[in-house]
């Protein structure tokens, strides 16, 4: 661990919030208050916490369909997200966006895009928007592995380098797009190296390692403020949950097996991650660790029951009927 | 303080002189596009903006069109009122997925709590040979998308007031500059005042028929009132000025008026401006002849002379049309 006692605590409890939610939307889902494709975060936590965790409340971002680990993590209000997800009008997009285009001004987290590589172009205007207002916010760019396929991903590399604009591309690779694997899609998978041909900065590193991650991350950061040139940070994790769809591959959080490493834990489990590297190293913050397990989940239990019984009140006035649940999440 | 002084000016130095007027008022204000501070670059249209405002504020910029429109939706969440001007409109074809999928959409996602104010300046390269790649209209598309505002200028004074309105419109808005209207010259405000959208412009008043008419097809429709006038047809002429939004209202009553309708067209027939304005007259006129569309072949464009100028309609032969169909 490279970080103080208070930090690793910290970055922990993003990450258990971002899992409990996620959690939750499985465990609720098919009440069907819940609506639309969710595209889940989970086993890619470490990632969004790692790089926002060192980034400014004044650094803007935006995402992909995958948007509820970066979102969170760069501040966004839970309720709010919850709310989205059961098209409230408290929702964090008033009900217009749903779990794919989650919004917060006040977070900086300017929205999300659902078509490949939709974010990336953006994240290079926002880029030209901290460069000209000249604050010293940088724009973080995410995208999954699969926007790197399309040619607008390429070119908005280009354009920021060529420009000089202040962009943290963030390339989380899961190995994924849908189902089909990088190497099935690309003949040069390492996407760092393809950034580098445009004689910017780029680095990789393990994205289930949230210490890593972060130490990287506010490398390349302090390098994007310093000298407003664009840098890629491509980050390796494994999607431990469907494409599409409220179904995680991993057993629910467990506070007594992460705690005494005795159970079924997954190592690319970036929360197993977490905890091992925090109770080798500072033993003695167990009980704190220990909170956060069982108080994180609570809390977002009553969350989504608050955000539950409001739906659950409009509907007794809208009067709509719930759709036959799908036979497929991936439609 | 309105100035009473008027300026004799074509296509392109109105557009710079209400490029300048806004510039110099918002500081938010900038263009970029491919070749831009090339010498005549844009039919001159950009002259003297870099010289003016500095690079910074007029620049150069890859051919990445999808991502060039990304960059000013990103410069505009953060605030900023950036202008992209494009060769032509058949290259935005590359930035669809920016333009529709993203600028149109990102305020709708967002719950309505984003805006994006960019201003998309897009040439057609109408006569000239430039054939079948660089002389599409292909407006409709974009008036098909909510969230936009598609503006077809028709002349310098209507250029310059369209373009302000965009400059300080809060939507995306895809301005539309047909190279027909460049040519023209005429008298316009020193002090230039915005144009809102979606009032349309009586262009020419008639008691017979009504020609409602977009970008080039204004002048051109006005020369076909013009040919039928010792017929003892008056011909009414509707600038539309904006595809979306579109007065409806001017439609509805103008129609009702004349009872006659054709529709000039800078596009293709099929989902253009002919169906549109059938639409909202069919929705509440009864006509005493079928509506008459005139517009450009249904075909892509050829480059050879012989073979675009059939392209095109022709005023003395829509003339003779209009009075076989009208008498």
């Amino acid at each position: 661990m490279n970080v103080d006692a208070a930090t690793a605590l910290d970055c922990l409890e993003r990450m258990v919030v971002i899992r409990a939610v996620e959690e939750a939307i499985c465990a609720e889902y098919s009440n069907r208050n819940i609506r639309g494709p969710v595209h889940l975060s989970i086993g890619q936590e470490a990632m969004a916490v790692g790089v926002l965790s060192v980034s400014r409340p004044e650094d803007v971002a935006v995402s992909t369909h995958r948007d509820h680990a970066h979102y969170l993590a760069k501040g966004g209000d839970v309720q709010a997200m919850i709310d989205e997800l059961y098209g409230l009008d408290t929702g964090c997009s008033r009900g217009y966006g749903g779990s794919m285009h989650l919004f917060s001004r006040e977070a900086n987290f300017l929205g999300a895009s659902a078509v490949l590589p939709g974010s990336t172009p953006v994240s290079v205007g926002l880029g030209l928007g901290c460069k000209l207002d000249g604050r010293g916010a940088v724009s973080i760019g995410f995208s999954g592995d699969g926007a790197s396929d399309e040619g607008s991903f390429y070119e908005s590399i280009n354009l920021a380098a060529l420009l000089r604009l202040p962009v943290l591309f963030v390339s989380e690779d899961n190995g994924l797009s849908t189902n089909t694997p990088l190497a099935a899609r690309q003949a040069q998978t390492d996407i760092s190296a393809k950034a580098r041909a445009f004689g910017l900065r780029a680095e990789s590193a393990d994205g289930v390692d949230v210490f890593a991650v972060r130490q990287v991350a506010a490398n390349l950061l302090e390098h994007v403020r310093s000298t407003s040139e664009p840098a890629v940070l491509t980050l390796t994790a494994d999607r431990l949950c469907a494409h599409v769809g409220p179904v995680s591959k991993i057993p629910v959080i467990n506070p007594s097996a992460l705690l005494d490493n005795n159970g079924d834990t997954n190592p690319r489990d970036p929360i197993v991650s977490c905890v091992s590297a925090i109770l080798h190293d500072t033993p003695e913050l167990r009980p704190r660790v220990r909170t956060v397990l069982e108080g994180v989940p609570a809390q977002v239990a009553a969350q989504f029951r608050h955000a539950n019984a409001a739906f659950e009140q409009r509907n007794a006035v809208a009067g709509l009927i719930a759709p036959p649940p799908p036979k497929s999440h991936t439609v | 303080m309105i100035s009473s002084e008027k300026l004799t000016v074509d296509y392109a130095a109105a557009i710079v002189h209400a490029l300048e007027q806004e510039m110099e008022h918002d500081p938010r204000v900038f263009l970029y596009g491919e070749g831009i501070n090339d010498a005549g670059a844009y039919l001159n249209s950009t002259d003297g903006i870099a010289a003016r405002f500095g690079e910074a504020r007029c620049f150069d910029v890859p051919n990445s069109e999808d991502t060039l429109v990304g960059l000013g939706i990103g410069s505009a969440l953060m605030g900023y009122r950036p202008v992209f001007v494009s060769l032509r409109v058949d290259f935005l074809m590359l930035a669809m997925n920016q333009i529709i999928n993203h600028a149109a959409r990102w305020p709708a996602m967002t719950g309505y709590q984003a805006s994006v104010a960019l201003t998309i300046r897009a040439l057609i390269g109408r006569g000239w040979g430039q054939a079948a790649q660089h002389s599409g209209a292909l407006y409709s598309m974009f008036a098909n998308v909510p969230g936009l505002e598609v503006v077809l200028p028709s002349s310098p004074a209507e250029g310059a007031g369209l373009l302000l309105s965009a400059l300080r419109s809060d939507k995306t808005t895809v301005f539309i500059e047909d190279r027909g209207v460049f040519g023209l010259t005429e008298e316009i405000q020193s002090v230039v005042e915005p144009i809102p959208f979606g009032h349309a412009r009586i262009a020419r008043e008639g008691t017979d028929v009504t020609f409602f008419a977009i970008s080039s097809m204004v002048p051109f429709a006005l020369g076909v009132a013009e040919l039928l006038t010792p017929s003892g047809m008056s011909a009414e002429v509707v600038d539309l000025r904006t595809a979306r939004p579109l007065d409806e209202e001017t439609i509805r009553s103008s129609a009702a008026r004349t009872e006659r309708v054709a529709v000039f067209d800078i596009g293709w027939t099929n989902f253009g401006l002919s169906a549109e304005v059938g639409r909202v007259i069919i929705e509440s006129a009864s006509l005493k002849r079928p509506l008459l569309s005139v517009h450009r072949k249904d075909e892509h464009t050829p480059s050879s002379a012989f073979l675009e100028d059939a392209h095109y309609p022709k005023p003395e032969e829509v003339a003779r049309q209009i009075k076989a169909h009208f008498s």
